[in-house]
């Protein structure tokens, strides 16, 4: 039993020394960003703008008024001016400004500096909204009326190229001022009348210098706090609404999600706007919540933490409305609950990872919003919705629920519009898109594309953002802070959405001095965040922040001295390069981390590799047993202690990093120690056994350098659901051709003819041999059809979600009902069916509880939603089905690990003789050579199923880990639960088969498990990991399965549900990984005529028994061999992610894939030690069996 | 049907022209299927007429090989069609057809084969079809046409190959699949080629195996073989087997 342990030890060091590795490097790849907790205050009283004293507002908006129908004309170009029209409209500009001579005469004699080279620049402006129309309006007492007349009624002029505009441009009075003002501020987005009033004349340039030169004074972020008395708002969150939905679509067969938002239409056509608005991958709903909140880029390490997302701590616009006494209100998704706890004056979550449930959120909001916008103690509305995300994640975009979702929320906002008062303005935004198939995180167009609406019913308090058709998801919580009137969040990195200048030529100072203002304050404040950034961490690089913080320096000088406009447009572009920056940054590695992950995972894989293959087998036991063990162990505690005691003293700063370097270095520095020490006879046992060259080996190896050369390539990383099979099947068939057929000579000496030899030939086992390898690779074939295709596959790949769930369900029922008939008769055919034993009753009916429960809940889940009501059956009747299943195989399984022998113990002679199903066990002669006595004849003890007692465990524990599977999988994917079990006992069969023949009558040959047999083990797993609907990417994980018991309000039950769901391949490849060493001895009993030499093997799976300290060793080797293997995989992913850092793909394809690998290594650790233990307790638990029948007697 | 149960030397002129002869038409064909676009229709039954001269020209080998080495009928050299007559004699319908149902058998083989390994069994079954044609022109004919039936019978029971002429075929044959598992290789890549969709990649794989295969035997025996270029003057292993 000690050295049983001391071998599992062993097994955990090792996989603890490539654990630690692996984490040392993950935390340089993917922790990117470190989070600031300052939050962000202002330096001056905050401005406040007050828009209702407005008095030259009222002419303002009478002109807008005369020039409504213009202005409609521009929104609907600028809402229709799409990613895919854009072009075409660019396209008919310039051919009109080509074409029509006419219009260039109009140009040429209105005015002569408009040459071809203002051409270009000329259709920039021609594109811009219609603020500029209003400056025109202001003007219009200086225009000609007959001009514009002219214009107006030339009859070659087109809608969209309302010539109109143009007018100020040819003007020669304003032409100088608004093309600058164009050029600068005005081409990123003009709006904000909020700014407008007058009695900012006040803030002149020399002022807004006054306040920027005492900056130094004072700590804070910015100097003012911009924002409209009053304004309140309303900002409703639609989960994963992208442009799409939200857009008027004019294609001829719109597609089941398309206008179904018809009330945005009518927005658009009243002022408000839509933008597609971009969001930053990872498209997962924490980080888009927190990329709006605190306007930074939460990074891909979070990606992970959907559902356990934790409080945010930087400064965010939650905790600054909250700062400035602002009442926030909130509804709907409540990861808001653990982002922000005891923020909201009022508060009404409801559960968001149940994403089959499609209602409950939305209901709550509906309830809740508009009662509470009737209310007058708020400030800020938040409301987020989930029913279009949870119906993409259910069912798929193209889904008649998805309309259903899409007219509700219609539904909803055209409520919220009824109840909008003059001093509120309208959100109505989508946090990220998704895919075609509804699953959304990665940066594909469709899933950082979402719709953004602003519409507000005043236009004092402007709902005009911009007129750029896209705005950046970022800058939303700085210009949403601006207008409000609360800080820019400290850590916020985007451009505030320029606000609308006051044309007034009157006061063009004052107007000017406002929008100074608000892209000072903007850049000053993400100078700040930068230069204390760049303080705090050395993640930026310091030329690039001596480069921002000397263009920020430039930008001073500029201010007072430059022209006004080129000032504005630089100081934007500076705001965009902060930007830049960080987002270069942000997906900038740390390369220490990184390199010292690398090395030390490959030195420990190596010596590892030293330790299982090279370390003869005597010498390996020494070790065992010696006291290299503990002292090895005492070596890596005492350096990780060493670590502990030097972060004490502050001579490192980083414990974390510096025990990750320790505890491997310190391993590498134990094992090399043994390896150098024992170098002789290591070379030598490899001098002895490399030897061997058959097509077998050579493929091996070109196998497994296959499978690392291609993870360098992005195709390959793409398309590894298709090679994995094709490597595993090449295999299995070369390990099938190159078994060599018994008594070939006697055929060429005896001549005999083709219907002689060709019955030979079917009899022969290389015929059985070859039969099994074509069942298992039918049964492989077909489970291609499970395949879930990710989004980079071409599409030639299909996917079957909206299969008849009924079918589906049927045929799962059926298959599962076959498949425990059939392992029953199995078992009691080797005899571990028989007696009352606790095991072997569990064995002999839970299978039958389970196969039943899940058919009730899949046929009940699969009822549609409008039958389930009659049954009279409730939500949490039917979850208690999936719930019962669980917890009976659950239970069975530690039932089998406490008892775990399926057999049954008896004196009765005449069942030994008579029950011929029964495999006779050879107790007798094993229980003389273990108790030297002679035992008297009628009561010799009879044992059934003592043969394959190992085997009948596993096949138990096979059994029920399908039913956890199927239950985490679904019905549609339970079948292949069912093919994964099959699959791997077939192929643990042919692999033993082939086993024996290769290990030439060498008896301890055939405990150990060569490196093909393990390679295929592990192709296996990875093919069965897709082959179960899954993909290397964040947006194909089954999140559905997290609810299958139900709304569970913990974090941790999901989330290891959704872990099961996806690696379970893995884990149950795992666990069942000792079949390898297991099944030769099956197949020596249970089918003898297909091993050679079966004469050697009459005990079966006793041998496994009765041969402790080989088994011990072999299974020791077995799963170390498996987990360096494992390892090699994530090693492989890992240097390609190193490589590729910088490639375009990197997020998409290489990270997620070394995330995966790197969890499925995790995953399935802690379940091969487990296996490990199942053996050794089966063996413990022969042991006292047999003493106690000893003492019986 | 060549029944020599030694390496002799008509063997040894056999294999030698057969290998010639081969490596140099089937380069010539691989080149100008590759400088043209008669690649590109791999795949589809359009390209079957590109399969004549295939098997115009292992017909024409076959008969080279029995005018040339057929001793027992070479004898009789008053026959009016002179040499052709050996032709005629070795004309057997029967074996023909058997012949031909064999290499309809290896098609067949070849699909399953293919699907197996992961091709597509109903939407490119054209395309798969055709892959399997071509392997089995490449490999199952040429066997069937020169060592007969049962030779083919013998290799499909994993009996050891008679003699080096044989074991030539059993080489191509093995070569040829190995290229065709490469030839696979290219067809996940993101080049967006159009000679990347199946079969292509693999049909012109399994031809580049083929020259290989007689490439490798070339060198096996005749450069490096018992007396070959390079060769020692000791009865090699291999040929026991």
């Amino acid at each position: 039993m000690a050295t049983s342990c001391r071998y599992v030890i062993l097994t955990i060091w090792l996989s603890f020394m490539l654990v630690s590795a692996l984490l040392l490097f993950s935390r340089g790849f993917l922790l990117t960003r470190n989070v600031l907790e300052r939050k962000a205050c202002c330096r001056a009283d905050d401005v406040k703008l007050d828009c209702t004293r407005n008095g030259r507002w009222s002419c303002d908006r009478h002109l807008n008024d005369a020039d409504r129908d213009g202005y409609l004309n521009d929104v609907d170009r600028i809402r229709y001016l799409n990613v895919a029209d854009r072009d075409r409209y660019s396209n008919v500009d310039r051919e009109k400004l080509k074409s029509g001579d006419r219009y260039r005469d109009v140009n040429d004699v209105r005015d002569g500096t408009l040459n071809d080279g203002d051409r270009g620049r000329y259709l920039d402006d021609v594109k811009q909204a219609s603020w500029s129309r209003n400056d025109d309006a202001d003007r219009g007492g200086t225009l000609n009326a007959g001009d514009r007349n002219i214009h107006l009624n030339d009859p070659d002029r087109d809608v969209p190229l309302n010539g109109d505009r143009n007018i100020h441009l040819n003007d020669p009075d304003h032409d100088v001022p608004l093309n600058g003002d164009r050029d600068g501020a005005l081409n990123d987005g003009a709006h904000g009348q909020y700014l407008n009033d007058v009695k900012h004349a006040s803030l002149s340039k020399n002022d807004v210098n006054h306040h920027l030169n005492d900056g130094d004074r004072n700590d804070c972020a910015q100097n003012s706090c911009l924002g409209a008395t009053a304004t309140r708002a309303v900002v409703l969150i639609v989960d994963a609404l992208r442009y799409d939905f939200a857009a008027r679509q004019t294609v001829d067969d719109p597609l089941v999600y398309h206008n179904h938002l018809t009330i945005v239409d009518d927005l658009v056509k009243d002022g408000g706007r839509l933008y597609k608005f971009v969001a930053d991958p990872p498209t997962t709903t924490f980080q888009r919540i927190n990329a709006l909140t605190t306007g930074s880029l939460p990074t891909f390490v979070d990606a992970g933490a959907n559902f356990a997302s934790t409080e945010i701590r930087e400064d965010n616009i939650v905790d600054q409305l909250v700062a400035h006494n602002r009442t926030v209100v909130f509804m709907g998704d409540d990861t808001w609950a653990n982002l922000y706890p005891k923020r909201f004056a009022r508060f009404y979550p409801y559960p968001s990872f149940n994403v089959w449930d499609l209602d409950t959120v939305d209901r709550g909001v509906k309830a809740h919003l508009v009662p509470e916008m009737v209310r007058d103690d708020w400030d800020v509305i938040v409301a987020h919705t989930l029913g279009v995300d949870h119906c993409g994640h259910r069912y798929g975009a193209r889904h008649p629920e998805m309309a259903r979702k899409l007219k509700e929320t219609n539904a909803l906002i055209e409520d919220v519009v009824a109840a909008l008062d003059d001093r509120t303005v309208l959100f109505v935004m989508g946090d990220h898109g998704m895919t075609e198939s509804g699953d959304h995180g990665g940066e594909t167009e469709k899933e950082v594309s979402a719709a953004l609406l602003v519409y507000t019913r005043n236009r004092d308090v402007s709902s005009l953002l911009t007129t750029k058709s896209t705005v950046h998801q970022v800058d939303f919580a700085p210009t949403f802070a601006q207008i409000v009137g609360v800080p820019i969040p400290f850590s916020s990195i985007g451009t505030t959405l320029l606000t609308n200048v006051p044309a007034d030529v009157d006061d063009l100072e004052s107007a000017r001095a406002l929008t100074s203002l608000i892209v000072w304050t903007n850049v000053e404040q993400v100078t700040t965040y930068i230069k204390e950034y760049a303080r705090r961490h050395s993640q930026f690089p310091t030329s690039v922040v001596a480069r921002l913080l000397s263009d920020y320096d430039a930008l001073l000088l500029q201010k007072s001295a430059s022209h006004f406009t080129s000032y504005i447009s630089d100081a934007i572009r500076y705001v965009n390069d902060v930007r830049d920056v960080c987002r270069a940054v942000w997906v900038q590695f740390d390369s220490q981390s990184m390199s010292r992950g690398l090395v030390l995972i490959f030195l420990a894989m190596a010596l590892g590799f030293i330790v299982v293959d090279g370390v003869p087998s005597e010498i390996l036991r020494d070790m065992i047993r010696g006291r290299f063990l503990p002292y090895g162990l005492l070596f890596v505690a005492g350096s990780m202690a060493f670590c502990c005691l030097l972060r004490f003293f502050n001579v490192i700063s980083r414990l974390e990093l510096a025990l990750y370097v320790a505890a491997p270095c310190s391993s590498i520095v134990a094992l090399s120690c043994l390896i150098v020490f024992n170098w002789y006879s290591v070379a030598e046992h490899w001098y002895k056994v490399n030897s061997a060259h058959d097509p077998l080996s050579l493929l091996t190896r070109v196998v497994a350098l296959a499978s690392a050369v291609t993870m360098f390539s992005n195709s390959y990383v793409v398309q590894e659901s298709v090679m994995v099979p094709y490597f595993l099947t090449s295999l299995v068939w070369v390990s099938v051709v190159d078994f060599k057929l018994e008594a070939v000579k006697k055929f060429l000496v005896e001549k005999c003819s083709n219907q002689n030899l060709f019955g030979f030939v079917f009899s022969s086992v290389k015929c059985k041999l070859i039969v099994l390898a074509l069942c298992l690779n039918v049964i492989l074939r077909l489970t291609f059809y499970f395949w879930e295709c990710r989004e980079e596959q071409n599409a030639e790949c299909r996917r079957s979600k909206n299969v008849s769930k009924t079918l589906s369900c049927v045929v799962t029922v059926v298959t599962f009902a076959t498949f425990v008939t059939l392992v029953r008769l199995l078992l009691r055919h080797l005899g571990n069916l028989t007696g009352w034993r606790a095991p072997v009753f569990v064995a002999r009916y839970f299978p039958t509880v389970n196969v039943v429960c899940c058919g009730c809940y899949w046929i009940l889940d699969s009822l549609p939603t409008v039958t389930r009501p009659k049954l009279l059956f409730l939500s949490w009747q039917v979850q208690l089905l999936p719930a019962t299943v669980f917890v009976i195989s659950g239970s069975a399984v530690i039932l089998l690990f406490a008892s775990p022998l399926c057999v049954h113990r008896t004196y009765n002679r005449v069942l030994y003789h008579h029950q011929d199903n029964l495999i006779p066990s050879i107790f007798n002669k094993m229980r003389n050579i273990m108790s030297d006595r002679e035992s008297e004849e009628d009561r010799t003890p009879v044992v059934y199923g003592l043969a394959t007692v190992y085997s009948a465990t596993f096949i138990n524990l096979a059994v029920f880990l399908s039913f956890l599977s199927a239950v985490l999988l679904g019905e549609s994917r339970a079948v292949v639960n069912v093919a994964m079990i099959a699959c791997m006992f077939l192929l643990a069969v042919i692999l033993a088969i082939v086993k024996f023949e290769k290990a030439k009558n060498n008896r301890n040959n055939c405990f150990s498990v060569p490196w093909w047999s393990i390679i295929c083990w592990s192709l296996s797993s990875t093919h069965f990991f897709y082959a179960t609907g899954h993909q290397p990417t964040f947006a194909t994980v089954q999140w559905d399965c997290a609810g299958l018991f139900g709304n569970i309000v913990s974090t941790l039950v999901p989330g290891i549900l959704i872990l099961m769901n996806t690696f379970i391949s893995q884990i149950v490849h795992s666990l069942l990984l000792p079949l390898l060493m297991i099944v030769p001895f099956t197949v020596a009993t249970v089918w003898p005529s297909v091993v050679p030499n079966h004469d050697q093997f009459r005990s079966g799976e006793l041998e496994l028994f009765q041969n402790r300290e080989l088994r011990r060793q072999e299974l020791f080797s077995l799963v170390a061999r498996y987990i360096l293997f494992s390892a090699f995989k994530v090693f492989v992913a890992m240097f390609s992610c190193s490589v590729h850092s910088r490639h375009l793909m990197v997020w998409a394809i290489f990270a997620p894939k070394f995330i995966f690998e790197s969890v499925a290594f995790l995953v399935s650790l802690p379940f091969l030690v487990l296996g490990f233990l199942f053996v050794e307790r089966i063996s413990t638990k022969i042991g006292s069996l047999v003493t106690d029948t000893s003492h019986d007697d | 049907m060549v029944f020599i149960w030694n390496d002799s030397q008509v063997t040894r002129q056999i294999t030698l022209v057969y290998c010639l002869s081969s490596c140099a038409v089937l380069s010539l064909m691989a080149l100008l299927t590759f400088a043209s676009d008669a690649l590109l229709i791999a795949g589809s039954t359009r390209a079957l007429p590109l399969f004549i001269p295939l098997v115009l020209f292992e017909l024409i080998k076959w008969a080279v090989h029995h005018i040339m080495y057929d001793r027992d009928l070479k004898t009789k050299k008053s026959h009016r069609f002179g040499n052709l007559s050996v032709i005629y004699r070795h004309i057997d319908v029967v074996e023909s057809v058997k012949g031909i149902i064999i290499f309809c058998l290896g098609t067949i083989f070849f699909y399953v084969v293919a699907v197996l390994f992961g091709a597509e069994i109903l939407s490119k079954h054209e395309e798969t079809l055709m892959f399997g044609a071509f392997t089995s022109l490449l490999t199952i004919f040429p066997m069937t046409l020169h060592t007969g039936r049962q030779a083919v019978m013998k290799f499909m029971a994993n009996q050891p190959a008679l003699n080096m002429f044989h074991k030539l075929f059993y080489r191509t044959f093995q070569f040829t699949l190995v290229g065709a598992w490469v030839g696979a290789a290219f067809i996940p890549l993101d080049w967006e080629r159009p000679w990347q969709a199946w079969p292509i990649t693999c049909s012109f794989g399994a031809l580049i195996g083929n020259i290989m295969g007689y490439l490798f035997v070339l060198v096996q025996h005749f450069v490096f073989g018992a007396h070959g270029v390079f060769g020692k003057k000791k009865k090699l292993k291999q040929y026991n087997s």
